[in-house]
């Protein structure tokens, strides 16, 4: 079983074209993913109504996709009345945020709110990571030091130049998990080594890559040299236990 | 087709380990870099290995040097040292040396690389040292030298590179890293010529990088991004 958990649905954002609902579910058929964590990609931009126009576009597809709400941490008490609408109401599984394109700092008071929030639903935070200035992991590690019980997801592991930081939070941070989505692959490999796979997710952020990326992101995990249990932790045992995919 | 790697690093007592690599996925020849300690700070010993083994195995590998651009015309000399060796071109990397690219300290670098008829190659993607309009502003000073941007500004300075190929006709970049899909657009955008392949072994997979461009639209010459391309500037400058 695969889960992907980073990948983008959208309609238009500017000159940028979503791939269809139908066509996101045949190359996940044609590359072997089962379901998908699906986010926004406008709403990063504009968070006025994203997540109802993610629900509405997925319909159809609820067993293999599974959507993430975003909301604009600017927005204070009414973000937060958002998040919780979008999950108790239209059944949203987590939360990403995408702390460079939304220009906010983890360490501001309204974004703590909604991190309160993410922890009192008992649901993940997915976040965009390796692009300083406000997407560093270690920015990471100093959130999951002040929420021990928020479950938070690199959803890149620091990228090509922060890679080292992001297996220094892992290491140190049990609620910390990586998905080494477009990490080098020599960084896999220092994750596979030294976090457990307990703390591995598998992504490709399909959407706003294509399916030629998955076929390479899944490429790299089955090239680790771990066992085929902690592949399988990578693949779909850590997420599992982060998203309730079921009811 | 010949396979040419632009672009690997490699560390000291390991050319055996690339050159397997290489027949392994097919590539007859790849250019080498110094690494890690031997880049930043340990120059001399650095390009003297390097040298050592273009010297080994001068049918398969072809060598580039490096200075710390903070030993001044020490550095200088380094680099006329390792010309003596048959290195022939120059390898930058700002974030590693700590030096930001558009510090006149590196100039007497290029100046040695004009001088040399090397081609220069810069790794590009990381704020606040190397940014591709950084290249560009370098590139603008020297026009009559190569600049191989490496990396393609990855991770996240993709908006800036169309921009920098368009306002620096001696600059192409080298593809480690890049996702297919942005590979395809930019090629589409800018022209095949500007692109070479390199995999910046061992940071990344030789193999993967190599299966990325297999997975670029087919309508690209792959002749061109594998190999032409940057036979094409190391013949120009040696």
């Amino acid at each position: 079983m695969i889960i992907d958990c980073h990948t983008h649905i959208f309609g238009r954002w500017l000159n940028l074209e979503g791939i269809k609902p139908r066509d996101f579910v045949r190359v996940m058929d044609e590359t072997g993913i089962d379901k998908a964590c699906v986010f926004t990609l406008e709403g990063f931009f504009d968070a006025e109504g994203c997540n109802e126009k993610l629900v509405e576009l997925i319909k159809g597809h609820e067993d293999r996709l599974y959507p993430f709400a975003t909301v604009d941490p600017h927005r204070g008490d009414k973000a937060v009345q958002e998040l919780r609408m979008a999950v108790q109401k239209l059944g949203m599984k987590g939360l990403k945020l995408h702390p460079w394109l939304q220009a906010f700092s983890l360490t501001n008071y309204y974004f703590l709110k909604i991190a309160e929030e993410c922890v009192r639903l008992d649901i993940p935070i997915i976040f965009h990571n390796g692009s300083p200035p406000y997407a560093c992991p270690t920015q990471v590690g100093n959130l999951a030091r002040k929420f021990p019980e928020a479950k938070l997801i690199l959803g890149e592991a620091g990228l090509k130049d922060l890679w080292q930081d992001a297996v220094a939070v892992g290491e140190k941070y049990p609620n910390i998990y990586l998905c080494p989505a477009a990490s080098p692959f020599s960084a896999c490999l220092a994750m596979a080594e030294l976090v457990p796979a307990g703390q591995l997710v598998f992504g490709t952020d399909l959407g706003f890559s294509q399916k030629e990326e998955v076929l390479l992101e899944i490429e790299k995990i089955r090239l680790l040299p771990l066992a085929g249990s902690e592949k399988e932790m990578i693949f779909s045992g850590t997420i599992s236990r982060l998203v309730r995919f079921s009811g | 087709m010949a396979i040419i790697d632009s672009n690997c690093c490699l560390e000291k007592g390991r050319a055996r380990r690339l050159l397997s690599e290489m027949d392994r996925c097919g590539v007859e020849k790849a250019v080498i870099g110094p690494s890690k300690n031997h880049l930043a700070v340990e120059n001399k010993s650095g390009n003297s290995y390097i040298g050592e083994a273009i010297r080994k195995h001068p049918d398969r590998l072809i060598g580039f040097a490096v200075a710390s651009p903070w030993y001044g015309m020490k550095a200088v000399r380094e680099l006329e040292r390792a010309h003596g060796l048959g290195l022939s071109g120059l390898k930058l990397n700002p974030g590693v040396q700590g030096v930001v690219l558009t510090d006149p300290q590196i100039h007497p670098l290029i100046d040695f690389a004009e001088r040399a008829k090397w081609p220069v190659y810069c790794s590009t993607g990381t704020p606040v040292f190397s940014m591709p309009f950084q290249l560009a502003e370098l590139a603008e000073k020297y026009p009559r030298v190569d600049f191989i941007m490496g990396h393609g500004g990855f991770s996240d300075f993709w908006y800036d590179v169309p921009d920098t190929l368009r306002r620096c006709p001696n600059i192409v970049l080298e593809t480690s890293y890049v996702l297919p899909t942005q590979l395809n657009r930019w090629i589409e955008d800018c022209g095949i010529e500007r692109f070479v392949f390199g995999s910046d072994h061992p940071f990344s997979s030789l193999e993967l990088e190599l299966r990325k461009i297999g997975l670029l639209k087919e309508s690209i010459d792959r002749k061109l991004i594998l190999g032409r391309n940057i036979l094409r500037i190391l013949g120009r400058s040696r």
